[in-house]
Parts: structure tokens; C-alpha cells; sequence
């Protein structure tokens, strides 16, 4: 298994490594086929074979973006010169833009839902580590009793089933009027990361010697300055990884957003599912929307990939 | 609820104590998730033992533990459980096969290792609401490419009701499988190398070096992956929903949902969730004492 | 009060078994009276095993003096918390 040397062995080697290929190739598959989908013109999306070679278009990313109608009689070619070439991809598929009574296009939900994502998981992001961290830092470095006790309560927040929780946030939202806010999600989020934060923090700040501190605290530092000097430097790289860990958190999830915004505050994932059942059902512009929406987490596990194995253990196992 | 302190407080005769500081840190998120996860949790302890009904205006009633009862003699709720149980076991399975199988595999010199275990990784980072949403365009009975490269005719995936729980499962496998094997990677190359040495000096087959060595020594990792997924996998949510609406599918959160936001069954709903979460919190429980003995490692 | 060796040997053990057993009944499709009394399986399991880690393990690793930042490998060690 470990150490081969034999000629059998490096043939079974070989065969592994085919194996392993072929197996990421299936895996890759569904992510590829959705990716594709979003570039394709619409009858292709949808055709019997399923088309893998075909012109690639971003016209499902025009559509995403705005407000259409179907289009009742024939362009007069005046019009369809004036059109920006963005608009002829439309015009082409059989379809016009909405315009308001300004002839401005009229734009989609998704960018709004998008931006709500943005606010909503980065917001969360930054209180969940800020508090996260300097929990950590007073776990890490000093004696709290029942220790065990509170770092289990934090962690097991982290694990209630968001439904279940959902069902007295709503009510006391609706009570206070906090539904269908960004303070209500943000609110909610930073409760969900912070406990994750926490142990996550706390296996980085163990790291750094205690000795840095203290040599810091004989040179005349306050204990804030050595935390902020000292302390929060060291755990950069920490703070990074759990910051990119809370935001992808924040921003995949979908139960909470889904019962307690509709309109103002939704964010892309209630969002997106929703758009299969209204009216001409576009797998095209889906894709669109699936694909810009997976784009930064695709990203950032790259960037992560040192940190995964720690992310996803609660810092348990640090390798 | 907390008293002394480290002895390094040469500081303390300078800015703030430590025991101003600890207090500074720890309190604020401790106040803050018992303000938004435990009084929340308790105020819906209240209503499950109520007929409120959050969508009237009408008079609540306390009805005792009526609700917890007549949960537990409802025949569909009962079989959201049972639904749920099966999911658990055949996509926690599906995922130890597939990821436990792909890390042995993985764990040999192999060129571009790093780069191939982060594309193999990234499914279980997307959002569980679009991955469900894309293998929905998959598993299309008419024009999906699933059908279609497997040469199933028009097998209706996702409609059957016989097949539906599957499909839900194969596509969480697909999500998660990349979890487990990343822990089985970590307990694989954190085996000692010279164990492998004495058992190939020793002639040891291939088998009971396997058994002998290589299991023992990942099985306490192994051990949290399953535990953790088992855990997640009960409270399947988002995947489920947007994939199936099947009643014979219908795990316990979906029907949970449907009792306390479409039916509006608010008391009887708390009482649902109250059970739900001592499950969870048991497994909760469970995993994090394993977590702990990992850690003491 | 329950003995520590007792606690290590059954108690803890017992209650894992308790906990482990209430959600295969709640879930199990066949026979209604396990389904009903399930939960309070669960709860009695749930109880069980938050006063058993509280016990601490039959070694004493206790520390003397109480001074000085604690690691919670130490805590989890002298019986402090969920081990």
C-alpha cells in the first residue's frame, strides 16, 4: 500500500491512478454539464440527444439580468439596428427586453438577491470572526471555569437543526418586525458562524506560543496591546481561513433565508429555485444564475485547500 | 461563574486585568447565542405544549404533552422517521464506500495529488439548494443527461416514488463523499511508515496489513466523519426540498416545515422540533465526545 | 451517588446505549410501542450521559494547585467535560 517497489506493484499503481481519474472525471461531470448549460442557446439545453458540442453564448447571462417578454410579431430591422448587440442575442432567441417609461431596461431580481447575498455573508462574516477570534483568545489563554461545559454549548448551536430554530426566530421576528431584514439574517448568521469560529480560532491561537505574549508583557505591553501586537498577527492566516469557511457558510445557506425573508432581504439561494416554477421554465438562464452563484466558492476552496481538512473538523484535527 | 487567573499578571498592574479581559471576550458571544439560540429554543418549548396556532388570533390553549403524543401516534410523521432513518443509512453508506474507497486510492504518490484532492473537494463546499437544483436538470426524465448516458430510457428519477429517496441520496453521496475522504486521507497518512515496513518484512499479506495496521489506526477518524454525517444527514433539509416533493420521500424536516409554515400547526409543530432536536443533541453528544478523543491525539 | 469505576464501566457506556437506541426506535418502522416511548428513551440516554461526563474517570488527574491556564485536553483528562 505505502511502499511499492515491485513491478507488480507499480502496475497496480498505475491502475490506481487510472482509477482515480476516471472517478474525478464522474465526480466533475454534473458541475461541468451545469456549467455548459449556462453558455448554451436554449433549444440545446433542452434537446434529445443532449448536445455537447455546441456554440457557446452568453445570452442566458443577458437574460438573467433582465426583465423579458416573448416576443408577438416580427422585429422591423430599424429596431433590431438600433439594439446594442446585447439586446440582438435576445431579440435573436425569439424574445424581447422590458423597458420602463423611460426606455431603460428593466432589470431582474437576481442582481438584488445577489447583492443581498453579499451584504448579508459578509456583514455576518466580519462580526461572526471579530467575536469568534477574541472568544478564542479568552478560551485559549485564560482559565474559564466549566470550560468544557461552554465550549460543548457553543458547538452544539452550531449543530441545531436550522428548522427547528426557524420556527421561534420567525415568530420573535415577526414580533419585533425583523422579518424580511438584512439585520434579522445577519443577526442570524453571525449566531450560526460564531460558534464554528470559535473552536476553529481556538486551534490556531493554541499554536502560537504563549512566550510571545509574555516576552511582550515584560517590555511593557498591556495585555489588549499584546493581543492586538502580538497575538492577532500571528493568527492571521487563521483568521483568513475561518473568515472564507463563515462566508461560504453564510452564503450557501438557504432554510433561514427561506422562511424568514420573501422579498426586501432574500438572498440568491431561496431565490434561485423559486425562478424554475415561474412561467417559461429557462434551464439556460438557471444555469446562468447557478454558475454565477457557485463562482466564488469555487474560488475560495481553491484558496482554502490548505485549511479544509481543519475547517471541516471544528480544528480537531490539525494534520 | 469564572475565577482565577493565570499567574502571568504582571500585566494586571497595567490597562485592564485579565480577568476584565477574559470576561470582555468570552461573555459578549456566550450572552449572544444564548440570546438568539437558547431563548428562542425555550420560548418554542412553551408553545409545544400549546394549540397555538401562529397564522389566527385565536385564544391559546395549554394542552399539556397532547401534541408530543399525538405525534408519536401520527402514522405519516412516523413514517417521515422511518423515511428519514433509510436516507440516513443508504447515503451514509454510499458516502464511506465512495470516500473511504477514493482516499485508499489516493494515498500513493500520485503526480498533481493536490490539485486533483481539491477538484475532487469542491462539491461539498456549494450551496446544498443548487446543487439539488442542478441534479434536478440531470436526473430530467425527457432530456437529462443521467438517462441518457446510462441508456435509462425515461426512468422519472425523481417522481417515482419508489425511486425519488434514491436519487435525493445518490446526489448528497456526490456532495459528501469528498468529506469523508478528506478525513480518511488525514487518519491514512498519519499511519506511521515504518508499521508497513515491519509488516512487508514479515511477508504480511496485503490483506491483514490492511486489517491489522491500516484500519485500527483510521478507524477513530473514520469514526467522526460517520458520526458527523450521520448527524447532518438527519437534518437533510434543502437538498430534499427543491429535488422531490414525493410523500413516500418526505424526510422529517421537510415535513416539518410543512407544519409549521404551510399548515400553520404552530403548537403541534414545536413539539415536532423538540423531538428532532433531542435526536440531534443526542448525536451532538455522542460525536463530540469522539471529537474531544481525537483531539487528545 | 454513582461510583466513578461504575460510571466508566456501565453508566457511561449504558446511557451512549440508551441514547443510540431511542433514535432506532423512533425511526424503526415495525412495532408502534417502541415508536411512542422512544423519546423518552432518548431523554432518559440524553440525562444519562451529561451527568456521566460530569463523573470524573476512576484515575485521578485532578489539578492540585488550580492555578495557571488550562488546556481542554487537560480539563476533558481530570473528567471536566464531554469526553
Amino acid at each position: 500500500m505505502a511502499v511499492v517497489s515491485t513491478r507488480s506493484g507499480r502496475l497496480g499503481n498505475r491502475i490506481a491512478i487510472a482509477i482515480v481519474l476516471v472517478i474525478t472525471l464522474i465526480f466533475l461531470s454534473p458541475i461541468y454539464w451545469i456549467t455548459t448549460t449556462a453558455f448554451k442557446p436554449l433549444v440545446q439545453a433542452t434537446s434529445v440527444p443532449p448536445s455537447v458540442l455546441f456554440e457557446p453564448q452568453i445570452t442566458p447571462f443577458v437574460k438573467l439580468f433582465t426583465k423579458r417578454a416573448q416576443l408577438t410579431g416580427p422585429v422591423s430591422p430599424e429596431v433590431y439596428e438600433a439594439a446594442p448587440w446585447w439586446e440582438k442575442l435576445v431579440l435573436d432567441g425569439g424574445e424581447r427586453l422590458a423597458r420602463d417609461g423611460n426606455g431603460d431596461v428593466v432589470f431582474s431580481a437576481y442582481p438584488d438577491r445577489f447583492v443581498n447575498s453579499l451584504i448579508i455573508a459578509i456583514t455576518s462574516t466580519i462580526l461572526a470572526v471579530s467575536l469568534g477570534t477574541i472568544t478564542a483568545y479568552g478560551f485559549s489563554r485564560f482559565r474559564v471555569k466549566g470550560e468544557a461545559d461552554l465550549l460543548f454549548f457553543i458547538l452544539s448551536t452550531r449543530m441545531l437543526p436550522p428548522i427547528v430554530v426557524a420556527i421561534p426566530m420567525f415568530l420573535m421576528y415577526r414580533a419585533v418586525g425583523l422579518n424580511d431584514t438584512h439585520v434579522g439574517l445577519i443577526i442570524l448568521y453571525t449566531a450560526f458562524n460564531v460558534s464554528f469560529a470559535v473552536w476553529l480560532m481556538k486551534g490556531f491561537i493554541d499554536e502560537i506560543p504563549k512566550e510571545y505574549e509574555e516576552a511582550a508583557l515584560v517590555d511593557g505591553y498591556t495585555r489588549m496591546q499584546a493581543f492586538f501586537k502580538i497575538v492577532l498577527p500571528e493568527a492571521a492566516t487563521g483568521i483568513a481561513a475561518t473568515a472564507v469557511f463563515c462566508f461560504i457558510t453564510a452564503w450557501n445557506e438557504y432554510a433561514f433565508a427561506l422562511i424568514l425573508t420573501n422579498r426586501r432581504a432574500q438572498t440568491a439561494p431561496p431565490f434561485i429555485p423559486s425562478q424554475v416554477g415561474t412561467g417559461l421554465q429557462d434551464w439556460t438562464v438557471i444555469a446562468a444564475g447557478t454558475v454565477l452563484f457557485l463562482l466564488p466558492v469555487a474560488i475560495f476552496t481553491f484558496l482554502l485547500r490548505n485549511h479544509l481538512l481543519r475547517g471541516m473538523s471544528f480544528g480537531a484535527i490539525r494534520k | 461563574m469564572m475565577t482565577t487567573l493565570s499567574p502571568s499578571s504582571r500585566a494586571a498592574t497595567r490597562g485592564w486585568s485579565d480577568i476584565t479581559i477574559r470576561n470582555l471576550f468570552v461573555i459578549p458571544t456566550v450572552a449572544f447565542l444564548i440570546i438568539f439560540n437558547v431563548f428562542p429554543l425555550l420560548y418554542s418549548l412553551g408553545f409545544s405544549f400549546t394549540d397555538f396556532r401562529a397564522s389566527s388570533k385565536a385564544p391559546v390553549n395549554f394542552v399539556g404533552l397532547k401534541n408530543y403524543t399525538d405525534i408519536l401516534a401520527d402514522p405519516v410523521i412516523w413514517r417521515s422517521f422511518s423515511t428519514t432513518l433509510w436516507y440516513v443509512i443508504v447515503s451514509v453508506t454510499g458516502q464511506f464506500v465512495v470516500g473511504f474507497g477514493l482516499a485508499l486510492l489516493l494515498n500513493r504518490p500520485i503526480p498533481g495529488k493536490g490539485f486533483l484532492t481539491t477538484l475532487l473537494l469542491l462539491p461539498m463546499m456549494l450551496s446544498p439548494v443548487v446543487v439539488g437544483l442542478f441534479w434536478k436538470l440531470i436526473y430530467d426524465p425527457s432530456w437529462g443527461i443521467l438517462n441518457y448516458a446510462l441508456g435509462l430510457g425515461k426512468t422519472a428519477w425523481l417522481t417515482d416514488a419508489n425511486l425519488a429517496l434514491y436519487a435525493v441520496a445518490i446526489t448528497d453521496i456526490w456532495m459528501w463523499s469528498p468529506f469523508v475522504m478528506l478525513l480518511s486521507l488525514a487518519g491514512l497518512s498519519a499511519v506511521p511508515k515504518h508499521l508497513y515496513e515491519a509488516a512487508s518484512i514479515d511477508r504480511a499479506s496485503k490483506l491483514y496489513t490492511f486489517f491489522r495496521i491500516t484500519l485500527p489506526l483510521v478507524a477513530p477518524i473514520l469514526l467522526i466523519a460517520v458520526i458527523f454525517r450521520t448527524m447532518e444527514a438527519f437534518k437533510t433539509f434543502d437538498i430534499a426540498f427543491v429535488m422531490t416533493g414525493q410523500p413516500q420521500a418526505e424526510l422529517i424536516s421537510s415535513r416539518l416545515y410543512k407544519m409549521a409554515f404551510a399548515q400553520w400547526q404552530t403548537g403541534p409543530a414545536s413539539a415536532l422540533a423538540y423531538i428532532v432536536l433531542i435526536m440531534v443533541l443526542c448525536i451532538t453528544n455522542i460525536y463530540v465526545k469522539y471529537l474531544n478523543k481525537a483531539k487528545e491525539r | 451517588m454513582i461510583s466513578r469505576e461504575f460510571n466508566q464501566k456501565y453508566f457511561g457506556p449504558g446511557s451512549i446505549t440508551l441514547m443510540v437506541a431511542g433514535i432506532l426506535f423512533l425511526c424503526q418502522p415495525w412495532i408502534s410501542f417502541l415508536h411512542a416511548w422512544s423519546v423518552l428513551v432518548m431523554l432518559i440516554g440524553l440525562i444519562g450521559f451529561n451527568i456521566s461526563v460530569h463523573i470524573p474517570p476512576p484515575e485521578q488527574l485532578v489539578d492540585e494547585d488550580d492555578t495557571g491556564p488550562v488546556s481542554i485536553s487537560k480539563t476533558v483528562a481530570a473528567g471536566g467535560g464531554h469526553d
